[in-house]
């Protein structure tokens, strides 16, 4: 009998260990990073290079007219070719504090299907409190046409 | 209880959708011939302004030129291939008397003659290398796609691009909806354009499979094409087919040979009827574990056919690279299309296999390496045993 509870145990254990969806792998690579994280960010927009082409393209030209708002934090990860992206976004513009390029893939999931899509993380007292589709953001920061 | 039988049997047979499946029947059987080996790296400084991430290059023997397009400044660079240096640059505009908009892809001719295709204006522009507009002309098809066509509108990049032929202009599209109305005639792949008339010949339908089975819609069913301008023909390799399909622009026909992979067993279609909202997370999935076939190339060097396929996605790939993630296998062939050999290609590069193109020195495949201000490919050669 002990022996089935200890390996009950073992696995509660294992599977308490796993990351076992998106968000809680993408709230647990948020707060890592906020813990060194000298600004205090409203948002973190989080823009895979390739999955959803559309959606994609959105996100970035949203990037391109509220670049400067320092209440958002740009992550730019799954870069394919960083040349690529330094011409289409222009070389000042990724150089910006509130703008991070992921070269290491630590907020890439590609376990994760969702991981195609960029996302915003709403961040309240250095915790992401929720996460929200890239749109999200186009309801407080309308375009500026 | 029998009726409940029967009718549980009925309910279990129907519930079940015949995905479908494309059986090899060689798989295994044919004798591999030849050797493939990498013979050269070939670097192409490119500054610091063009991306290495172009969807469409063009390798123009007669002047041994290396065309790319950069979408960044709409502008289109020529390079001497052997020399690896910048010969000209045409920077297309996009408004006014000479404007063309965003071009997709481009046919370069000559100097004075440079055809250039306008996907969302669904025309072509004739250009100089000056980026003077000498004509434009949208396509005329949508006269025929009223008459219940289903139109593979062109879509170009390297591995389908736009050819210049004996004053038309062969082009390739894709059907990218799974529709229930697609049959064995009403959607042709290949738009033969004869642009003096201004007429469009349509030619290739896709295989009987695609009207049986879904195969995830979108780009999962997109054609690739090459044309055999020493015989007039046009082959075109349809991703979920182990044949070849062979366009005669002389006689008007189609015929079928095999050239399938001999590691790849069968194709799994995408479990879910036509016609039904596809989930596109769930397709992709599938398409990255399912085989598949790739671009076609006629080498009129050597007089080699070299087809691509992709094998599932590898794990210890997926952790190494950002796109190169699926193992890539090279299906040789000789003039008559008879298999020759095949190789996996190596897994220690990052192999972007849609920018491909034959050169005197071999097959050349694009390779992203850290040093993004050169372009480069590595050739591979064919050694046959006889």
């Amino acid at each position: 009998m002990n022996k089935v509870i200890v390996h009950i145990l073992i696995l509660l254990s294992l599977f308490g260990c796993r990351l076992v969806n998106f968000e809680q792998a993408v709230k647990k690579s948020f707060e890592n990073y906020l813990d060194s994280a000298t600004y205090s960010y409203q948002y973190i927009m989080l823009i895979p290079n390739s999955g959803c082409t559309g959606c994609i393209s959105e996100a970035e030209y949203f990037f391109k007219e509220y670049k400067d708002n320092d209440k958002i934090l740009f992550i730019f990860t799954h870069v394919i070719s960083k040349k690529d992206l330094r011409i289409r976004m222009g070389k000042e513009n990724l150089q910006r504090k509130n703008v991070l390029i992921d070269n290491d893939n630590q907020f890439y999931f590609e376990e994760f299907q969702e991981s195609i899509y960029p996302i915003v993380a709403v961040i309240k007292d250095k915790k992401v409190i929720a996460l929200k589709d890239h749109v999200f953001l186009r309801e407080i920061y309308p375009p500026k046409d | 209880m029998k009726k409940v039988i029967y009718l549980f049997i009925i309910f279990y047979f129907s519930s079940c959708v015949n995905s479908g499946t494309e059986k090899n029947l060689y798989y295994g059987k044919k004798e591999n011939k030849c050797e493939i080996h990498r013979v050269l790296k070939k670097d192409i400084p490119i500054g610091d302004s063009i991306s290495v991430l172009t969807n469409y290059i063009q390798y123009v023997k007669e002047d041994d030129l290396l065309l790319f397009y950069n979408q960044y400044d709409n502008s289109i660079y020529a390079f001497n291939y052997e020399q690896g240096t910048l010969n000209k640059s045409i920077q297309l505009r996009k408004e006014g008397n000479n404007g063309v908009g965003e071009i997709q892809g481009f046919s370069y001719v000559n100097r004075d003659s440079i055809f250039v295709y306008n996907y969302e204006m669904f025309t072509l522009f004739l250009v100089n290398s000056s980026a003077t507009v000498l004509w434009k002309k949208r396509l005329p098809m949508d006269e025929i796609s009223e008459k219940g066509f289903l139109p593979a509108y062109p879509w170009l990049q390297t591995n389908c691009p736009m050819v210049y032929w004996n004053n038309k202009l062969i082009l390739g599209g894709f059907g990218a909806t799974e529709s229930e109305k697609e049959s064995s005639s009403n959607l042709p792949v290949t738009t033969i354009y004869e642009f003096q008339k201004d007429t469009v010949l349509l030619a290739n339908n896709y295989p009987s499979q695609y009207q049986q089975y879904n195969w995830g819609g979108a780009f999962f069913r997109m054609p690739y094409f090459d044309v055999n301008k020493d015989n007039g023909t046009i082959l075109v390799s349809f991703p979920q087919d182990h044949n070849l399909y062979v366009y005669s622009l002389y006689e008007f026909i189609q015929k079928k040979y095999y050239a399938g992979c001999n590691q790849i067993k069968q194709i799994n279609a995408y479990d879910q009827k036509k016609g039904e909202i596809i989930d596109q997370e769930r397709a992709y999935k599938w398409y990255l574990n399912t085989p598949s076939y790739r671009n076609i190339h006629y080498d009129p060097y050597r007089k080699l056919y070299y087809r691509l396929a992709c094998l599932p996605a590898n794990e210890t790939l997926k952790k190494k690279y950002t796109i190169g993630i699926r193992p890539i296998i090279l299906i040789v062939m000789d003039e008559y299309l008879r298999y020759l050999g095949e190789c996996v290609l190596p897994d220690n590069i990052e192999l972007r296999y849609t920018n491909s193109f034959v050169t005197k020195d071999g097959l050349n495949i694009q390779v992203l390496t850290d040093n993004e201000d050169l372009m480069t490919f590595y050739q591979f050669e064919v050694n046959i045993h006889e």
